[in-house]
């Protein structure tokens, strides 16, 4: 039930991309495994990664991400399982003290999450998001400050949902709140205040989206409008699967709220992220600075911009003008947005 | 082929220093629990000068006149509910009100030369402690970061 039900072991970097101070770094606990069952966490930290890591946009940008495993044990296997939510009954001596059945909702799998940002930040000092397995196949999860999931099937759609939120600053896209069938009223319009998060919006305008230079000119906006603000809108897309648009209904709202795309990991599990989510998240991660010297500057420049860098040009820029020095060097790991600066010369390239 | 080894310019060096801020909060109340200082390369601020005409909660970096160093937009960092997640994919996933809203959140800042304060900032309607829009932003925490920087009990 608590720190004394169990120890922290250490921690093992399973996917070693270089620096933790320049890296993207994940760190996976593990809740309800037994000292005996450490190999068996082993192998579900490694699935989790794999399935993350071939996730859309992470999958592009795997040169950045280190993955580290800790391994913690527990006195007990599994988690608390309450029978006031139907469980069965279990109570498991567990260091982060995992428990469905939170605030009355047998799927509200969570743990102690001060202690665990506290073991993260012993093991892990340069943390960017904390995930935390907890070793029972019953479904469930949480997000907040970590995310927890079980080992039920898909529940680590779960995790990557909630990194959106945490690690990333994604807003939910789902155009209601207790449910689409729950009867609530007080849903049928958002607020007329613009949501902070990149990829929700009360622009039903093209001038006025934050997206706007990812819509196609021949995309109609808005691309879906809800005739009932009283009800979810429940028709199929209009536009083909991955069309960026502004489709009604979003941000908790049945109308006034508009989402990039039809479909997103944002709305329902099981969903790519949209081109926006996935922007936003690219922004987010750190890039590799690609290499530019001794190339025309116009290759170089579409280089830099494609690794989501900005170019900054020093010296003669006429036609034949090439790289002669680039800062950061190739192959650094920097913060997405960053400049990379290449000083030019003209003539032939040497 | 020139000899390129030494031709990269070093000029614009990022900062490589952070500091990790966790805090614990329970309905409007929140303190800091820790922080320390680590060696890391952070994203880029948030420095967009509209974000004050958005609708959320932020953290901001001052140095001792209250001038803005660095902004970062946090999501929802003190929910008042959970989010539900469906057995079955593409399902519905929903929020429940929480009765008593508690928890903790973790922030990494730079750790720039003249930060005087942290403060969380927030004008969203839903944010517990939050006054009226209108009034401008409420700073709900604020952290001297002029002294300290190892973990605090
Ligand atoms: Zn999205």
């Amino acid at each position: 039930m608590t720190t004394s039900d169990g120890s922290v072991l250490g921690r093992t970097t399973i996917v070693d991309r270089g620096s933790p101070a320049e890296c993207w770094n994940l760190v996976f606990l593990g809740d309800g495994y037994t000292s005996t069952q450490l190999a068996q966490y082993a192998t579900d930290v490694n699935n989790a990664a794999s399935v993350l890591l071939n996730t859309p946009p992470f999958n592009g940008r795997r040169a950045v991400i280190n993955v580290f495993r800790v391994d913690v044990s527990s006195t007990d296997s599994g988690a608390d399982d309450p029978v006031a939510c139907g469980g069965s009954g279990a109570v498991r001596r567990t260091y982060f003290d995992a428990t469905f059945c939170t605030n009355g909702i047998q799927r509200l799998l969570t743990v102690d999450a001060a202690t665990a940002l506290a073991v993260a930040g012993a093991q892990v000092p340069e943390f960017d998001a904390v995930l935390v397995i907890v070793n029972s196949t019953v479904y469930g999860g949480s997000g907040g400050a970590v995310g927890v999931f079980s080992l039920a099937g898909n529940a680590t759609e779960i995790a990557i949902h909630e990194l959106g939120h945490t690690a990333f600053g994604l807003a939910d896209e789902y155009m209601y709140y207790r449910g689409c069938g729950s009867g609530e009223t007080d849903r049928d319009h958002h607020p007329p205040v613009e949501p902070v998060e990149p990829n929700v919006t009360i622009a039903s305008t093209r001038a006025g989206l934050k997206w706007r230079d990812l819509i196609l000119s021949s995309t109609p906006v808005p691309t879906m409008s809800n005739p009932d603000c009283a009800q979810c809108d429940s028709r199929p897309s209009p536009v083909p699967t991955g069309t960026v648009g502004a489709f009604e209904g979003a941000h908790y709202a049945h109308c006034g709220a508009y989402r990039p795309e039809y479909g997103c990991k944002l709305l329902t599990l099981g969903t790519p992220f949209c081109a926006v989510c996935q922007r936003r998240i690219r922004q987010v991660l750190p890039t590799t600075v690609p290499h530019v010297r001794e190339l025309r500057v116009a290759q170089a420049v579409k280089l830099v911009r494609g690794a989501g860098l900005v170019p900054k040009l020093v010296g003669p820029q006429q036609h034949g003008s090439w790289v002669w020095q680039q800062s950061p060097k190739a192959g650094a790991i920097v913060a997405s947005g960053s400049t990379v600066t290449m000083r030019l010369r003209s003539g032939p390239i040497p | 082929m020139s000899d390129v080894g030494s031709a990269d310019t070093r000029d614009e060096e990022p900062p490589r220093r952070a500091v990790r801020l966790v805090f614990a909060y329970e309905g409007d109340e929140v303190r800091l629990l820790s922080r320390a200082r680590i060696e890391k390369v952070l994203p880029q601020s948030d420095q967009s000068a509209d974000a004050l005409n958005f609708r959320g909660t932020w953290s901001e970096v001052r140095d001792a006149d209250g001038v803005t160093l660095d902004r970062r937009v946090l999501v929802d960092p003190m929910p008042r509910d959970a989010e539900v997640f469906p057995e079955q994919l593409g399902e519905e996933i929903s929020r429940e009100p929480v009765e008593r809203p508690s928890g903790v959140f973790t922030l990494l800042v730079p750790d720039l030369d003249g930060a005087d304060h942290l403060a969380v900032l927030s004008n969203s309607p839903g944010q517990a402690g939050v006054r009226a829009a209108e009034s401008g932003p409420t700073e709900l925490v604020r952290v001297d970061l002029t002294t300290g920087g190892e973990a605090q009990p």
